[in-house]
């Protein structure tokens, strides 16, 4: 025994001895105890920074729910009977519903022709091996980050000169165009990962190039599309500069909404204000919970690889 | 890919960025040198509008703001962000949950969230977060003072993009390879070496990538303040682009002197996108 521990290597080669066995088995369980206690204690921090994260939106649905008199009390009211007139205000006593149709046609429509006019692009940007793809690489990435307002103070001007101001259609032009490079960045990242053999193996088999991309390519994609679809639909739906500058009745889309009911400063909006803001917040969060693991391989693969 | 397939492939991508991205951005560079009243051709003024926005204090003052804003928030996200997504990263149960959860205030319209969040530090709304703070003696004046107003900003900056940062490095923690870690632990490595000298170090692309997102998006911030501070020009919380609405389409109508500040913003913008550009181009040439 002694020889043993007076030289490990011995021991290594004569196998564990009893003793260091139990200190082993002993440091194992310390190191699981403390393992377990780290990880209870890391749950408690990160329930309380969900908790934190979300109280906005919980004191909007009290503020909600709460009889006008409780709802702007200093210091506030906790107890009181829920009630849910300021939904059926909002519902019937403004254009929350007519607005909240107009942002979803806006958003829907975004999404379509970034897809439609962006996915054959990203696919020639991926496969195309000349030096124009990488310039206009850099030329989407130099759009992206530039001011929306430089783009979209001239649109403001044009529209108004073409009597398209404050519609549809300019609106989602401006969208498309607004997005367009991010678009492109995000679907470039995903067909990058798509073998070209596949491709060449379709046109060997008689497909045309429009035909291997449609037919092999764009069935592949189907994450990729996904992703890029979710990104935009959420950009165009929250998009608040552009729709600001080019949109007054007719076209308005909810931040303008939101924002031009928050400045009106009427005590008496405040609730239907949180009404909405809750009835907003609930389908965003879904969509973004659903939708995560597209996001996730979005941000992770497409758009860090630039 | 032949040059012609490559041209039918992005023909309507092209002509939609050209027509719908770069004609208006050369529109504002014209603009920029012109005095243009809205509705009515511009007429050539020189670097008259560059004159003026460089001898304009507001101008001064917004630049300060936006640049301040941007060094101290983007540093607060990135820590932030890394911290929650260590601890996200070590436990299993329930880590999804979290992360959907915490993607709240992201996902949200910033116009919605900034709303809800400024809710908390207003008095109307029975401002939670001044009678957590009046318990410790402390009163302040979110809305009403300059100093508290920006930090106000600030906060909602953190609250609304931090589950960017930790959404991007949990998915590069997720995926680190074990091989380096298993050898620095068995060379003795503590676990702030091992963050320091492997985690780190492997991570560099995703955090210089949000770094890049933060500082692009800091330097743009517009939204939260028209809706925490829209009297943001007398509570100090003007930012450039705040400035060029107010400037364009607020209180009065010059597009020549907007336009001029959007192009400094871009040369801006340009100048901290080279190192980012020039990884790109390598990248795009090897791939």
């Amino acid at each position: 025994m002694t020889t043993t521990l007076d030289s490990p290597t011995v021991n290594m080669s004569a196998g564990p001895s009893a003793p260091r066995t139990a200190e082993r088995e002993r440091t194992r369980r310390a190191k699981k105890l403390h393992d377990r206690n780290l990880t209870v204690t890391l749950g408690l921090v990160l329930t309380f920074v969900v908790v934190m994260s979300l109280s906005p939106f919980v004191w909007a649905f009290l503020t909600a729910v709460k009889p006008f008199q409780a709802a702007f009390t200093n210091p506030p009211t906790w107890i009181f009977e829920p009630q849910f007139g300021a939904f059926a205000d909002l519902w019937r006593g403004t254009q929350f519903a007519s607005v909240l149709g107009n942002t979803f046609l806006v958003a829907v429509l975004t999404v379509i022709v970034a897809l439609c006019v962006g996915a054959p692009a990203a696919y020639a940007f991926a496969r195309y091996a000349g030096v124009i793809g990488p310039i206009l690489l850099i030329l989407a990435v130099v759009l992206r980050t530039i001011p929306r307002f430089a783009i979209v103070l001239p649109f403001y001007e044009a529209s108004q000169a073409l009597g398209i101001y404050d519609t549809n259609f300019a609106l989602v032009a401006a969208l498309v165009a607004v997005n367009m490079p991010f678009t492109l960045l995000l679907l470039i990242g995903f067909f990058r990962d798509i073998p070209k053999e596949l491709d060449e193996a379709a046109m060997i088999d008689g497909c045309s190039h429009f035909g291997a991309f449609r037919r092999v390519i764009i069935p592949l994609m189907g994450p990729g599309l996904v992703t890029a679809g979710v990104f935009t639909l959420l950009v165009a739906f929250q998009e608040y500069l552009v729709a600001l500058t080019l949109t007054q009745n007719s076209a308005v889309t909810i931040p303008v909404f939101i924002a031009a009911q928050k400045g009106a400063d009427d005590v008496s909006t405040y609730q239907t204000l949180a009404a909405a803001s809750i009835l907003l917040v609930i389908p965003v969060v879904f969509i973004a919970i659903f939708a995560r693991k597209y996001l996730v391989a979005g941000l992770g693969g497409g758009a860090v690889k630039g | 890919m032949k040059l012609k397939h490559f041209v039918a492939f992005s023909a309507p991508a092209l002509v939609l960025m050209l027509g719908l991205l770069l004609v208006p951005l050369i529109t504002t560079l014209v603009w920029s040198f012109q005095n243009v009243p809205v509705g009515q051709p511009g007429v050539f003024t020189g670097l008259a509008n560059y004159f003026e926005i460089f001898s304009s204090p507001r101008f001064g003052d917004a630049t300060k703001f936006t640049i301040g804003f941007t060094i101290v928030v983007t540093l607060a996200k990135i820590i932030a962000g890394y911290g929650i997504a260590l601890m996200l990263n070590r436990i299993k149960r329930g880590r999804m949950i979290i992360l959907g959860l915490l993607m709240a205030s992201y996902v949200v319209p910033t116009v919605i969230g900034a709303l809800n969040f400024s809710w908390l530090f207003n008095d109307i709304f029975g401002g939670v977060v001044n009678q957590g703070l009046a318990i410790i003696g402390v009163n302040i004046n979110w809305l009403t003072e300059v100093g508290p107003a920006r930090v106000l900003i600030g906060l909602h900056a953190l609250w609304h993009e931090t589950p960017f940062v930790i959404m991007v490095l949990l998915a590069g923690l997720a995926t680190l390879p074990e091989e380096p870690l298993e050898a620095a632990q068995l060379d003795g490595a503590n676990w702030w070496q091992r963050q320091r000298y492997v985690v780190i170090p492997i991570m560099a692309p995703l955090f210089s990538f949000v770094l890049l997102i933060s500082i692009m998006d800091s330097l743009k911030v517009f939204d939260s303040i028209r809706i925490i501070t829209p009297a943001a020009t007398s509570l100090g919380t003007e930012s450039l682009m705040a400035f060029v609405y107010q400037v364009a389409l607020g209180e009065s109508y010059r597009l020549g002197i907007a336009s001029a500040v959007n192009v400094l913003t871009i040369i801006l913008t340009i100048v901290l996108l080279i190192p980012f550009l020039r990884m790109t181009w390598k990248e795009a040439r090897s791939a």
